[in-house]
């Protein structure tokens, strides 16, 4: 469909790599593009530090583990529509709880998702606030599936809590950190819900990812193949990230 | 007391702290955890004008939104359908990925790396790119609007997560056991099923929740692929309603579109015990 020009109609006419030209040389989608891999930087590195920090923690928490788990992935289990609506909800700078509260201790006019200097960092710790269970209970498994022995021999050697942590725990659990975090930020780039609903990629566009800039060019103004031009370039543009990143980290791995 | 575990003052003292450090943690994370849960409880039990005034938190909570929500036929109809969905689409995935990833694990299998690339890029499409030829297939085959025809699409993008999560699980096994099990006799199959599933109990458990919940939420790909029996997350936002914003009643149906998936996790946690895989390490 990237090598037609379809808006919707009957009418298909095939025009080459025109689309590609045109998407290429448009300021608007690497602006996005940017904004998007800004986003996932984001989002994925307070997710991954968060959610390992927080399975570290409940891994030791013994009898209370399960009810922790059960409350700390709660946000995962709320769509993001919802999530978007909700936070939209609490942080409103006039009906909104959030700014009302921290009014009474002297911070005023403070619009997270309406300021465009922060509006990206909101949106960020919106979604860390949705995904970090995905993380935390990753992790929680992966430490549970770890053999007991190299810690008790550690702990007989006299190790340090951090020695055990940077020398056995670390180096054990960093393929699923990895997958882990490789896996959000695929998921980071495909972001869409969370903008759609709690700000519509505004104020202004500061906050319009590249798959609400698809949706907006094919639906809105019906350029629909553009928008699949679009698609299409995004897609070809992650996998050679993700592509170089998998090689980067496996060329480390084998260094260690 | 073993020798080992003595510890002079000032270790003591350390742990000490790190055990304040981790209560405090964790009271912080699950704080910023519940309080939205909470104020969106408030909202959904409060008259939706008097919401807009000053926020109170003592008052006579008022469950009539719920009713309203709960009483909403269309509403029950996607609940039944998010349901019948999810689990359709939990039995697929984990009876497609539970072998293939075994396998894929533990022996040599040729285009490994192929196959596993495939995968990904799978996982990688946008949602818009593929709820489209997916519309047309599911059109032809007669599944359009169905929860199997929905479950079905959704193995695109789940059972790539269920792969490579098992996969890492699978990893963390030593290879031993199973060779064990195999001079001892036992089949490929009995090797998986009565040595490996009882070892990565934790991580089929975790994976089960994890493609629930992202099905439960899944809009973009309903959307496309239903339109007389939507799931609930479309339900659910449509009642941002046209014309006047309930929030009482949007805030209810957030809530109870949470329980059922809540449940479920809370059964498959119980799954997430340590006891059973305590013994296969040593």
């Amino acid at each position: 469909m990237s090598f037609f020009n379809w808006n919707w109609g009957n009418r298909f006419s095939f025009i080459g790599l025109a689309n590609y030209a045109n998407v290429l040389t448009n300021q608007e989608f690497w602006a996005s593009l940017f904004r998007t891999v800004g986003f996932t930087l984001l989002a994925v590195t307070f997710e991954t530090i968060i959610g390992f920090a927080l399975a570290m923690v409940v891994d030791r928490a013994g009898r209370q583990a399960g009810w922790l788990r059960s409350v700390l992935i709660a946000p995962l289990m709320v769509s993001g529509i919802a999530v978007s609506l909700t936070w939209k909800i609490i942080l409103d700078p006039t009906i909104g709880i959030l700014p009302r509260l921290l009014g009474h201790i002297g911070i005023h006019h403070l619009n997270l998702l309406g300021d465009p200097k922060i509006s990206l960092l909101s949106v960020s710790g919106l979604d860390t606030w949705w995904q970090t269970g995905f993380v935390f209970i990753i992790l929680c498994a992966g430490l549970q599936a770890l053999p007991r022995d190299p810690f008790e021999a550690a702990q007989i050697d006299g190790a340090t809590a951090w020695k055990s942590f940077r020398y056995l725990t670390l180096p054990l659990m960093m393929p699923l950190v990895l997958l882990v975090a490789g896996i959000r930020t695929i998921d980071c780039l495909k972001l869409f819900a969370l903008v759609f609903g709690a700000t519509g990629g505004g104020p202004g566009q500061t906050t319009e990812s590249v798959q609400l800039l698809a949706y907006r060019t094919g639906f809105k103004a019906s350029q629909m193949s553009l928008s699949m031009t679009m698609m299409v370039i995004y897609v070809l543009f992650t996998v050679v990230g993700v592509v170089a990143l998998v090689s980067i980290s496996r060329r480390g791995r084998s260094h260690v | 007391m073993p020798w080992y575990r003595y510890h002079d003052a000032g270790a003591v003292m350390f742990r000490k702290t790190g055990a304040i450090g981790r209560i405090i943690t964790l009271a912080i994370a699950v704080f910023v955890t519940i309080a939205p849960f909470y104020w969106i409880f408030v909202l959904s039990t409060q008259d939706p004008a008097s919401s807009f005034g000053e926020p109170r938190f003592f008052y006579h909570p008022s469950f009539s939104a719920f009713k309203t929500v709960w009483s909403d036929r269309d509403f029950l109809a996607a609940t039944r359908m998010s349901v019948i969905t999810g689990a359709l689409t939990v039995l697929i995935s984990l009876a497609v990925s539970i072998p293939a990833a075994y396998i894929l694990v533990k022996r040599k299998v040729r285009k490994r790396s192929g196959l596993l690339s495939w995968l990904f890029i799978a996982y990688l499409f946008p949602d818009f790119i593929i709820a489209l030829p997916l519309y047309s297939v599911l059109q032809n085959m007669g599944l359009y609007d169905t929860s199997i025809g929905l479950a079905l699409a959704y193995q695109g993008f789940m059972a790539p997560l269920a792969m490579w999560l098992l996969m890492a699980f699978f990893k963390a096994v030593p290879d031993e056991i199973g060779q064990a099990a195999k001079i001892d006799g036992c089949s490929e199959w009995a090797t998986l099923r009565r040595i490996y599933l009882p070892v990565v109990r934790s991580g089929v458990a975790t994976v089960a929740i994890l493609v629930a919940i992202n099905v439960w939420n899944e809009v973009t790909i309903a959307l496309a692929l239903t339109s007389s029996n939507p799931t609930l997350p479309i339900v659910v936002s449509s009642y941002k309603g046209y014309a006047a914003l309930r929030w009482d009643q949007l805030s209810a149906a957030i809530l109870l579109s949470v329980i059922p998936v809540l449940i479920f996790a809370a059964f498959a946690q119980k799954q997430i015990v340590r006891g059973l895989t305590e013994g296969a390490f040593n």
